[in-house]
């Protein structure tokens, strides 16, 4: 909902803003010989700047985050240095988050397990606008064309979040916040070409469009080619991707702004398929021209009242097409948000907010049938969130809250509470305690899809069916998390930042196969698949994030995370071979390590090594990965910074996915960025 | 009744106890170009017609280059300075800089500032940059660091052809170049 304003979780407020606490920090170093004053500039008097000796501040590893969450922040400088051509890219290198590409265009992202291409159990926001998709419950990654230049930066929230943003914050939050139209005025061009990575290009223009308005463009292009698969052969599933969009924000005092953003997208990417129909042959392997297209509109309007708080309200308008062999999917999504976040006293913020969504969605395919139709269902919700802090912020306490009405589940209550003790300048501890909801996808609820078609083995009826259906009466999946978690800044030069948690999980979906029986109206013998309320879980695991500058031309990061999920589902084989998935499908240990080396003034070397452990189900079996990446920066001028990237260098024979048929290739390309 | 001992404003405390202890601050270096760039916009009387003179509004600091001060000059963003809440704008070259009461050069390339330079000469724009050589070349305001202090050249033919006053409080700091 509503992303950037309140609920964005890194501050950038400035460390000493209250006289009292800059009081107290002097005092701290009042005897040493030259005062490191922690001061806001423009609190320095001219002569105090006129006479003091200046420092160049070492770099520091990390600054010391005070949320009482686990949080890590991909900035605008990395995205930049990242020479990465997605966001699920930019996302291997945070700790707890599972990424694997699945072909050329799909992804699957999770945060703290549940991997698969579709995770429903994984939040993704772009300025406060879900990318989630309601009707199959998960986020299209490869629908997601916002191009890497327009983003601010991402916070990736792991742990539940429902109390703030929502049902289906269960195990995490993605924030994509793209960057203010002041930011980014003139033009920029960016082009790659390459091996697997055929061509891309990003052009943006950002002008001001009076006093108080600034505004720009972009337009974004790319293409990539097949992989081939396992077995030998091109796997038929190269993509090409076309995006436009537009940011404009109006400053109409000094108190107010007013934004108008939107973004459309036409993606086009092949895949195989298998066509099912009930007349022999049953199953027909098909070429299958993939299609997503969609357009999005977004205004907000934030007032800061000076001293007393901040009002925020929000409206959008998304729609999305996305077709496939099997199915396809119209949706429209209409939402208004409102939010105000005001100081009750100098320890106490509150923040409350309403939340009204709309969602309309036509399912439709050739062996498909909806109850509902393209109905629409509403959500309402409320959110209330009080920060306490005592002892000079020494100490934060914060309780949340969300109440969600959603049409066809019902009323969900999400609590939250977190408590952080910044022991000293160095050393902070967090702990949290929440609770979170997925609710289920409109597929879940309502749908009928032909699946499967088999002889039947008898006279007559001489076909069976197997039919995936959905289930009216399924209710939300619960988890409840207990987290806790440390910061330590060992010095200027290295940092830790590490996480504990816990999970349990309620009333999880499982796929039950329910009995056969004669279908009159189609004559054949049916058997449905329907998804039940009938699965429990527990994970728990540690994610640790270093940041190293062992020299001032070298910086080292190291994010290491460990899962252990434990699901218990009924014992039918059915139930048994999708427990087998979820405990075998994400891997127990996984690492990141990046060395980057500053060559010379201008030449930037980055060697990435990520390794996972090998992933298992009852009937296969991966063996653990470790892929090299490389990315070398040269600022050939002043305007132009070309870039060599390389993925997948120690070129595996495997998928990176259970089941899967397509290996990742190796991939080289070049790119070039010209600001003009 | 407890025994409390008279409560000294703690601000004023810790004043005395820098005063006691120190001959003077330390601050870092961006810190302090971030806390120069803010005064003057405090010390600059910008000419008539060029925003700055009506009340209220908005004060354009512009940022041109991958300028290494960023997160210090994130904290003056949104400040008042007078009536006027700082802005700061971010571009490359090809914006237009006629929103620019100020702009920050921080390209290394000499050539490439003075392209910026000749294209601002004559509008009332306060050009500032760290290069060497920057306010000999025409730009307004250089700064450099000497002997661990941050030190400005103004140069005041360039100051007048902007059509900007800079004050004298801010002029007695710096060391003039007449070119």
């Amino acid at each position: 909902m509503l992303g950037n304003a309140a609920r964005t979780i890194s501050s950038t407020r400035p460390a000493c803003r209250r006289g009292c606490l800059c009081a107290a920090l002097v005092l701290a170093t009042a005897w040493t010989p030259a005062q490191a004053l922690d001061q806001n500039p423009t609190e320095l008097s001219l002569d105090e700047l006129a006479n003091a000796q200046v420092t160049t501040a070492a770099r520091k590893a990390q600054p010391l985050s005070k949320t009482s969450a686990a949080v890590y922040v991909i900035s605008r400088e990395t995205i930049r240095d990242s020479g990465a051509t997605s966001i699920p890219e930019l996302l291997r290198r945070v700790p707890g988050v599972q990424v694997q590409q699945l072909d050329a265009s799909k992804w699957a992202v999770s945060i703290r397990g549940f991997n698969s291409r579709l995770n429903n159990k994984l939040l993704v926001l772009i300025d406060g606008r879900p990318v989630y998709d309601h009707t199959l419950s998960g986020v299209y990654w490869e629908a997601v064309a916002l191009p890497l230049d327009e983003i601010e930066r991402i916070e990736v929230i792991r742990g539940p979040g429902g109390a703030l943003w929502g049902a289906n914050a269960v195990n995490g939050v993605i924030n994509i916040i793209t960057r203010p139209a002041t930011d980014t005025l003139g033009g920029l061009v960016r082009a790659g070409v390459g091996r697997v990575e055929k061509g891309f290009a990003t052009a943006r223009h950002g002008m001001a469009l009076g006093e108080n308005a600034f505004g720009r463009i972009y337009l974004r292009a790319r293409n990539r080619d097949e992989s081939e698969r396992v077995s030998g052969g091109e796997a038929d599933d190269d993509w090409e991707q076309q995006a436009g969009g537009f940011h404009l924000d109006w400053q109409l005092s000094a108190d107010d702004t007013l934004s108008l953003q939107g973004d459309s997208y036409d993606l086009k990417a092949d895949q195989s398929s298998l066509r099912i129909q009930l007349d022999p042959p049953a199953r027909i392997p098909s070429h299958d021209a993939t299609h997503f297209y969609g357009q999005n509109l977004l205004g907000r309007w934030v007032h800061r009242d000076r001293g007393a708080g901040e009002w925020t309200v929000q409206v959008f308008q998304d729609s999305t097409h996305h077709s496939e062999l099997v199915y396809g999917v119209d949706s429209d999504t209409f939402d208004l948000d409102a939010q105000h976040r005001l100081a009750l006293s100098p320890g106490q913020e509150l923040t409350w907010g309403l939340g009204y969504r709309r969602i309309q969605s036509a399912i439709s395919g050739p062996n498909l049938t909806t109850v509902r139709g393209d109905e629409p269902f509403d959500v309402t919700s409320l959110f209330v969130s009080d920060q306490l802090s005592f002892w000079d912020d020494a100490l934060q306490l914060t309780l949340g809250v969300k109440w969600e009405d959603h049409e066809l589940v019902g009323e969900t209550v999400q609590p939250n509470i977190r408590v952080n003790r910044a022991v000293n300048e160095d050393w902070s501890l967090w702990a949290a305690w929440g609770k979170a909801v997925r609710t289920p996808a409109r597929s879940e609820l309502d749908v009928a899809l032909l699946a499967l078609s088999l002889p039947s083995g008898r006279p007559s009826p001489a076909l069976l069916g197997f039919y995936i259906t959905g289930n009216p009466g399924l209710e939300p999946e619960r988890m409840k998390a207990s987290e806790l978690g440390l910061r330590w800044l060992a010095s200027d030069k290295l940092s830790i930042d590490l996480a504990l948690f816990q999970n349990r999980y309620e009333d999880l979906v499982v796929s039950t196969l329910g009995p056969q029986f004669v279908d009159p109206a189609q004559g054949i013998l049916r058997q449905d698949f329907f998804p039940t309320n009938t699965g429990e879980a527990t994970a728990q695991g540690l994610e640790l994030a270093l940041h190293w500058l062992p020299l001032d031309w070298w910086s080292l990061s190291l994010n290491y995370a460990r899962i252990s999920l434990r699901a218990d589902l009924p014992t039918a084989s059915q139930e048994a071979s999708q427990e087998a998935s979820l405990e075998g499908g994400t891997p127990r240990e996984q690492a990141w390590l990046q060395n980057s080396f500053q060559l010379a003034e201008d030449w930037e070397l980055a060697l990435i090594l990520r390794h996972r452990d090998g992933l298992s189900s009852s009937t296969r079996s991966l063996p653990s990965r470790t892929d090299l990446e490389l990315n070398l920066g040269w600022q050939a001028a002043e305007q132009l910074h070309l870039g060599l990237s390389g993925r997948n260098l120690s070129d595996n024979d495997e998928p990176d996915v259970l089941g899967g048929q397509i290996r990742i290739e190796r991939s080289l390309y070049l790119t070039a960025r010209y600001e003009f | 009744m407890s025994l409390q001992p008279p409560r000294v404003p703690s601000l004023v405390l810790a004043g005395l106890i820098v005063l006691a202890a120190s001959p003077a601050l330390a601050i870092d270096l961006n810190k302090a170009l971030a806390a120069y760039l803010y005064h003057f916009f405090n010390f600059t009387r910008w000419p008539e017609g060029h925003g700055l003179t009506a009340s209220g509004g908005f004060a354009n600091l512009c940022l041109l280059g991958d300028t290494q001060i960023n997160p210090d000059i994130e904290s003056i963003d949104g400040q008042m300075a007078g009536d006027k809440t700082l802005r700061i704008l971010r571009m490359t070259p090809s914006a237009s800089f006629e929103q620019c009461h100020a702009l920050f050069i921080d390209y290394r390339s000499a050539s490439l500032r003075e392209g910026i330079l000749a294209r601002t000469r004559g509008s009332p724009t306060l050009t500032l940059s760290t290069a060497p050589g920057f306010a000999a070349a025409g730009g307004v305001v250089e700064f450099a660091r000497v002997d661990d202090r941050l030190r400005m050249k103004i140069n005041t033919r360039a100051m007048r052809d902007q059509q900007l006053k800079i004050s004298s409080k801010l002029l007695n700091l710096a060391e003039i170049v007449t070119p």
